[in-house]
């Protein structure tokens, strides 16, 4: 029995120390990044009608969204828009405006599309507060088609102009009583890269 | 690939939840999900480590009336993530249009992302998991007794991880069990002892420098064995029945739009019953032990014990 016992208890030794607990396994795992893209507009005007254009190279910001998270550039596999939102982030009016109107994007000299539409949009209900627009999907593609580009060439420019283009205020603003805003409009990203791993998995 | 790695690393790597690298990467995928997101996402995690804290109570149901003795043990205690592990219904979130729910990875789920197609070709992708089979802890506990057939255990272990975000490690346990054959007829053939044993394991600093993973347990169990001995050799079959609890809470730094800032996501009390299979055997002053557990979640323990028995 004693014989029978040291067998055991030899087996078990064996088992503790290079058994279940040391078997690793190599993995590869799709992980997901958000980043945020915003370009501020500011926004001064005597009537209802204008266009305030800023353009932004595209392919910094998510470089720079890596180089914050730390992530190889070669690791990335996907990048998409997934959604758009805007924020009055300063005000100097005396009253409320409401504005309609759109945010459209063009890439380098291409033609510029709508990207989000905002209606009857209450500023001081924007102020500080997140508001996802309602999506072009003309816009969308161009972004998609850029995002697309950057992963052939993720040191290359993407360069984008988005531009303001509103149609209508209440009440129209006019030299005695001009409208004085700024805000920013904010393209959410999500990138999908691949990490490896190699972790303990005993059972 | 498997890689086989060496008796120390064995050892070593029983004391991890999760490997060091994958550690960090899960602290940056919780911080892009908000606190219900991230409940799914971690909740076999969160159970997993405290089936595994509950095990390890059961050694011989045998505890003498009188006479000091104390033993170290090192426990492996392991448990197998069943298939309903890995997808957990996630929603989207930060805006994505339209809101949508999908099954979508757990941290031990397919290592896959999950695209969601939205409005205007937009699309929201949730991460895949680690692809797991198994979540394993160890400890080194010691065990003592006997004051009128009552002995105490102790369990703690810690471990620091280099300059990794998950941090230290540390997980910890008392416990208590009595003799209850004790009472019974001096020619009663089998032992009974009955215990309850209460262990934590806490792992990582949030930004805030508040633990980020905590999960506490506890277990109350009946044991009943039988001794046949031999020389100085012993085998001893057990039996036990355990009523288990476990919760935990998972504090982060949550980046979603829809609820930044730090986010403490709780995980209630569990309950459940757990019936027990096990063998020790003994040489003079060195044991092992093998143990299979039946309940919410099946799970194994291996022992090596040091001190008389």
């Amino acid at each position: 029995m004693k014989t029978m016992m040291c067998t055991v208890l030899a087996l078990l030794v064996c088992v503790l120390a290079v058994g279940p607990g040391c078997v690793m396994e190599d993995k590869v795992v799709e992980l997901v990044l958000k980043g945020t893209t915003c370009v501020k507009f500011p926004e001064y005007h005597e009537s209802a009608e204008w266009n305030t254009p800023l353009v932004l190279d595209y392919a910094d910001s998510i470089r720079s969204i890596l180089e914050d998270n730390d992530i190889d550039i070669d690791k990335i596999k996907k990048v998409t828009l997934a959604s758009v939102s805007y924020m009055v982030t300063q005000k100097d009016f005396p009253h409320d405006w409401d504005i309609s109107g759109f945010i459209t994007v063009k890439r380098d000299a291409g033609e510029a599309k709508r990207i989000v539409k905002y209606t009857d949009q209450s500023l001081e209900a924007a102020y500080l507060t997140t508001t996802y627009g309602e999506l072009d999907a003309a816009g969308v593609a161009i972004i998609n088609s850029a995002f697309a580009d950057f992963l052939d060439n993720p040191y290359g420019p993407i360069v984008l102009t988005f531009t303001t283009e509103n149609d209508a205020v209440t009440p129209v603003p006019t030299p005695q009583d001009p409208i004085d805003f700024t805000w920013k409009a904010c393209l959410r990203i999500q990138l999908v890269y691949e990490e490896e791993f190699n972790l303990p998995d005993p059972l | 690939m498997r890689v086989r790695c060496g008796p120390v690393a064995g050892l070593a790597l029983g004391l991890l939840v999760l490997a060091t690298a994958a550690s960090a990467s899960i602290e940056d995928q919780l911080s892009v999900y908000s606190s219900e997101n991230a409940r799914g996402y971690l909740k076999p995690l969160i159970e997993a480590a405290g089936t595994d804290l509950n095990l390890g109570l059961f050694e011989s149901a045998y505890i003498p009336t009188e006479g000091w003795y104390a033993r170290i043990e090192v426990r492996g205690m392991g448990s197998w993530f069943k298939d309903d592990d890995r997808v957990f219904e996630a929603t989207t979130e930060d805006g994505f249009s339209p809101q949508t729910a999908a099954d979508a990875s757990t941290v031990v789920g397919p290592s896959g992302a999950v695209e969601v197609d939205g409005d205007a070709g937009t699309k929201f992708y949730f991460p895949g998991g680690f692809d797991l089979n198994s979540l394993a802890l160890a400890t080194p506990q010691i065990r003592f007794g006997s004051f009128k057939g009552t002995e105490g255990l102790i369990r703690f272990a810690a471990g620091v991880i280099g300059d990794n975000e998950l941090g230290d490690l540390e997980l910890w346990g008392v416990g208590v069990r009595h003799s209850i054959s004790q009472y019974l007829k001096p020619d009663f053939k089998y032992n009974i002892a009955g215990g309850f044993m209460y262990s934590g394991f806490k792992a990582g600093k949030n930004e805030a420098g508040n633990d980020m993973f905590d999960v506490r347990a506890w277990t109350l169990d009946v044991e009943g064995s039988r001794i046949w001995r031999k020389g100085g050799a012993a085998a001893e079959p057990y039996v036990g029945l355990s009523l288990d609890s476990y919760s935990g809470s998972v504090e982060y730094n949550s980046e979603a739009s829809t609820n930044p800032g730090e986010v403490d996501v709780k995980y209630d009390a569990t309950y459940g019953f757990r019936a027990s299979i096990g063998l020790l055997a003994s040489v003079k002053y060195v044991a092992g032990q093998i143990e299979y557990n039946l309940g919410k979640r099946n799970s194994i323990m291996l022992s090596l014990g040091f001190g008389k028995y």
